[in-house]
């Protein structure tokens, strides 16, 4: 029973330190791969004038399963399958290791995608990919301080644990 | 083809109209909603249609938004081109007319923004509307042919079923429509989705100029066809067509002979008696009504 005790102590803190090193690739692989997004975008509107649900569709296999999520949702809304409070609510659920103040950001700029004339969708764009640039940086650099670093932690404690309650 | 651009509550309004029979539905920034049926118009209120502008729906700019954010799949920048030109074509050969203030950039107009208008006009094939007319469009050969009618007369139906009934009745005629605002042939993804028989190549989207030359060159047509022609670009345009041995069919807006006659830059065309036929259209009997056709001398031609 007390041996049974201990290793799941030592689960329980091989499960935080994966959560938390999840919680930053989480984040790291949402930026990364919404600012390239936004590149593709920039191009596709810039040169080939793509309807928005052509352009969402063709990113729908470059990305992570998590983004892709953001990007399935986001074309039912174009459909007129769900409405924007719905994406809106969905989005806060689905991505819930984002700040609110990154989540609000994020949500305009997607509900108000493809109300401009090309000049001001591009500068929207130029003006979002400002916006996420610096956040992208802090999340790429916390992920390589951090996430293994948090990870190896919790694993070595415990291992601490296991050693000196055994 | 209306569900996918118009919200679902206001669809169910216009569901108590006898939507078939609409030409033209017409909404104004916080006036009343009109429809417009033949040539006749309605306020449309929440039972259906009125005369009583009481009760009569009234347009709000979420309504006017939604539609056109709509026609352009959520996508403005891509239908930039129509919009500053003050229409949005949509599948189905919906076009909506678009109101509002233009925005200038280096003395051209860059776009149309604070839309405040809507004009939305339901085309409606009328097959064999033209047949009665088909007969005196042919000495021989097919001769250039010009449909005038002042809007919501029938033109486009009228074009767009003289093309279908040219492949119909034997006529293997390549014919290559320059269909410049996508009302003709309505295409989607490169198809048409209104019919326009066998033998119709169609170039959408373009003027009236490069359709003109580059097709001619490219396609080799026996006829072209294109549809409102207004400017002295366009008549140039149809001078080049008939000098290059291309038989044409072409629309205008007016009234009559006379206000065709008094049509700035067109007097180029009627004293080089480029159209063999004029065919007067009006909504006397309902849209399509042939009022008489005259030959290239403006004379009377027995119906």
């Amino acid at each position: 029973m007390k041996i049974l005790l201990i290793f799941v102590v030592f689960f329980c803190c091989v499960l935080i330190g994966i959560l938390i090193k999840k919680y930053f690739v989480k984040r790291q692989n949402f930026f990364c791969d919404l600012h390239t997004f936004c590149e593709n975008l920039s191009s596709d509107i810039s040169y080939n004038n793509e309807k928005l649900s052509i352009i969402i569709n063709k990113n729908l296999s470059l990305f992570n399963a998590d983004i892709n999520l953001l990007f399935n949702s986001f074309n039912n809304y174009l459909a007129g399958q769900i409405t924007a409070q719905e994406f809106i609510k969905s989005f806060n659920q689905k991505f819930y290791y984002l700040t609110e103040k990154e989540r609000t950001e994020v949500v305009n700029f997607f509900i108000n995608l493809g109300s401009f004339a090309k000049e001001e969708e591009l500068q929207k764009i130029f003006n979002f990919v400002n916006l996420i640039n610096p956040i992208k940086k802090e999340v790429i650099e916390k992920n390589k301080k951090f996430s293994s670093l948090y990870f190896k932690l919790f694993l070595f404690l415990g291992i601490i644990f296991v050693i000196i309650f055994i | 083809m209306l569900k996918n651009i118009v919200p679902d509550y206001f669809l169910e309004i216009l569901n108590k109209t006898p939507i078939d029979k609409v030409n033209e539905i017409r909404l104004r920034l916080d006036k009343k909603a009109v429809v417009i049926i033949g040539n006749k118009s309605y306020y449309l209120s929440q039972n259906g249609l009125t005369g009583n502008a009481e009760k009569a729906y009234e347009v709000s700019k979420d309504l006017i938004d939604e539609i056109v954010k709509r026609a352009c799949e959520s996508s403005v920048y891509a239908y930039n081109y129509q919009i500053k030109n003050s229409y949005i074509t949509i599948l189905g050969g919906i076009r909506i007319g678009l109101s509002g203030e233009a925005v200038y950039e280096k003395g051209t107009i860059k776009t149309l923004k604070n839309i405040n208008g809507l004009a939305i006009r339901l085309p409606h094939e009328v097959r064999g509307c033209s047949l009665p007319l088909l007969p005196y469009l042919f000495k021989g050969d097919f001769l250039n042919t010009l449909i005038v009618s002042p809007p919501g007369a029938g033109k486009t139906t009228m074009i767009r079923d003289i093309i279908y009934q040219l492949s119909q009745k034997g006529y293997c005629y390549n014919v290559l429509l320059c269909d410049e605002r996508f009302e003709v042939a309505n295409c989607f993804n490169g198809k048409p989705t209104l019919d326009v028989g066998n033998f119709c190549d169609t170039l959408s989207g373009t003027t009236k100029g490069y359709a003109f030359e580059k097709g001619i060159r490219s396609l080799r047509p026996d006829i072209i066809v294109t549809d409102e022609i207004s400017t002295a670009q366009d008549y140039e345009s149809i001078m080049y067509a008939s000098t290059c041995g291309v038989n044409v069919l072409a629309s205008i807006h007016a009234k009559s002979l006379e206000d065709l006659k008094s049509k700035l830059g067109f007097e180029i065309l009627l004293k080089n008696k480029v159209f063999s036929r004029i065919v007067i259209l009006s909504v006397k009997d309902g849209p399509g009504t042939i009022e008489a056709v005259y030959d290239e001398n403006l004379r009377f031609v027995s119906l």
